[in-house]
């Protein structure tokens, strides 16, 4: 059976690099699927899961933001930050994310700068916890 | 000449010395290895960003209206930004590369432009104080603990004062490695951003895949170009530390090999004082002796 060659960069490793038959990401504008024989593609990410699968299991990750390019079943992720599944902590987020929106409430206007700076934070967060409870 | 204690002390303290060089040593040849990794692990990443930047290129996507290619006709004032380490022994590498700025500086001092200086790295501060030499900002060097954001955020401020017209152009000041043996100080233009035309010219002999842009080229194309920015900085400041600690492991071997001979060097002199003790006593004696008779 042919497969996807699937790597997953981010500038400080290379978290991923192995064959896959079916990938989804998160593109910017929604969930985006990629089987075998994909046409060339370039594709702007937003923060969100990527699940690789082997057929038999399959791998999460959480991407924070980057491009994904696809061409002659070679599939490319490069990521600004990404995380294993397991390299996060579900009970740890949850404790992050419940102190952020705490601090959103009470101390900053809403579409202040750094309110919509800590909405930016609290989506990363929800998708960490998203793939951490995978 | 110097007594047999002094000569001891001497070679005692020489030891201490070379205990702590040779420590040093190793230390910095720990963290060039780390360092070394790091390169090598951001070098795919640096080329998939290249490699999209051809492909989009390709496409026709006009770059001219991008800001981030924007050249001013005549650029007076400039910004070089200058990676340098924070701490000294390790030879002439710091000086390398504030030698290399300045003689850039001095350069465009020449054309009657106006420089500012961006500093980092603590000895390079410590100099320019020194030389009464004014700073446009520094900041210390993040050494081992830099991460890709900390890029990001440099990367954003250069980004920002460039786009907003305070500068015109942007250069950095850094030490290249050419091969791991072999490394140089280099000043490379950082924006507006040039893409040489080999480059364009690699990539129309590569695939001439068409593309899907989702959502469509011009919006990668604002993606990465900051993107490109960023990695650029971040390979630059990865470059500089690995050059630093290969810099470093080098200057404390040669400190370690100059103390061995200099040991070598003493104990045969305070071998010869006391040989030279040992003679003058049995003289004395000898002396005594045929007094007496």
């Amino acid at each position: 059976m042919k497969k996807i060659a699937c790597t997953i960069l981010t500038p400080e490793r290379n978290l991923f690099d192995g064959e896959i038959a079916f990938a989804v990401v998160d593109a910017h504008n929604g969930e985006m699927g990629f089987l075998v024989d994909h046409a060339p593609l370039i594709s702007e990410l937003g923060v969100g899961e990527v699940r690789l699968s082997d057929g038999k299991s399959t791998e999460y990750f959480v991407v924070e933001g980057g491009i994904v390019e696809i061409r002659t079943n070679k599939m490319i992720i490069l990521a600004e930050k990404a995380s294993k599944k397991e390299e996060l902590d579900k009970r740890e987020l949850e404790i992050q994310l419940h102190e952020l929106l705490e601090l959103k409430e009470k101390e900053y206007k809403a579409f202040s700068l750094e309110w919509m700076q800590l909405v930016d934070q609290e989506h990363r967060l929800k998708a960490r916890i998203k793939v951490a409870g995978r | 000449m110097a007594t047999q204690r002094d000569i001891k002390k001497r070679i005692r303290s020489v030891t201490n010395t070379r205990k702590i060089t040779s420590t040093m040593e190793m230390v910095a040849t720990a963290k060039m290895k780390k360092m070394h990794q790091r390169v090598e692990m951001a070098k795919p990443y640096d080329q998939k960003v290249n490699e999209i930047l051809v492909n989009l290129f390709n496409t026709g996507v006009t770059v001219l209206d991008d800001p981030h290619f924007r050249e001013v006709d005549n650029p007076s004032r400039i910004l070089i930004f200058q990676i340098t380490g924070n701490r000294g022994l390790c030879g002439s590498y710091n000086t390398n590369v504030i030698e290399n700025t300045l003689s850039f500086k001095d350069k465009l001092a020449d054309e009657n432009k106006e420089t500012l200086l961006y500093v980092v790295g603590k000895k390079a501060i410590g100099f320019y104080n020194f030389m009464k030499t004014p700073m446009y900002k520094s900041m210390l060097n993040p050494e081992d603990k830099l991460t890709f954001e900390d890029a990001v955020n440099i990367g954003n401020e250069l980004r920002n004062l460039f786009i907003s017209g305070e500068v015109h152009e942007v250069y950095l000041s850094y030490t290249r490695v050419i091969s791991s043996s072999s490394q140089k100080p280099a000043v490379i233009k950082l924006l507006p951003i040039l893409i040489e035309e080999e480059e364009i010219k690699d990539l129309y002999s590569g695939s001439h895949l068409e593309y899907y842009f989702e959502p469509n080229p011009v919006q990668i194309f604002s993606y990465i170009i900051p993107m490109y920015l960023k990695m650029r900085l971040y390979t630059c400041f990865l470059e500089s530390s690995f050059s630093e600690q290969f810099a470093r492991r080098v200057a404390m071997k040669n400190a370690s090999d100059a103390s061995a001979e200099m040991i070598r060097d003493l104990t045969i002199s305070y071998n010869r004082a006391r040989q030279a003790k040992i003679t003058k006593e049995i003289a004395e004696i000898v002396g005594g002796a045929a007094a007496l008779k």
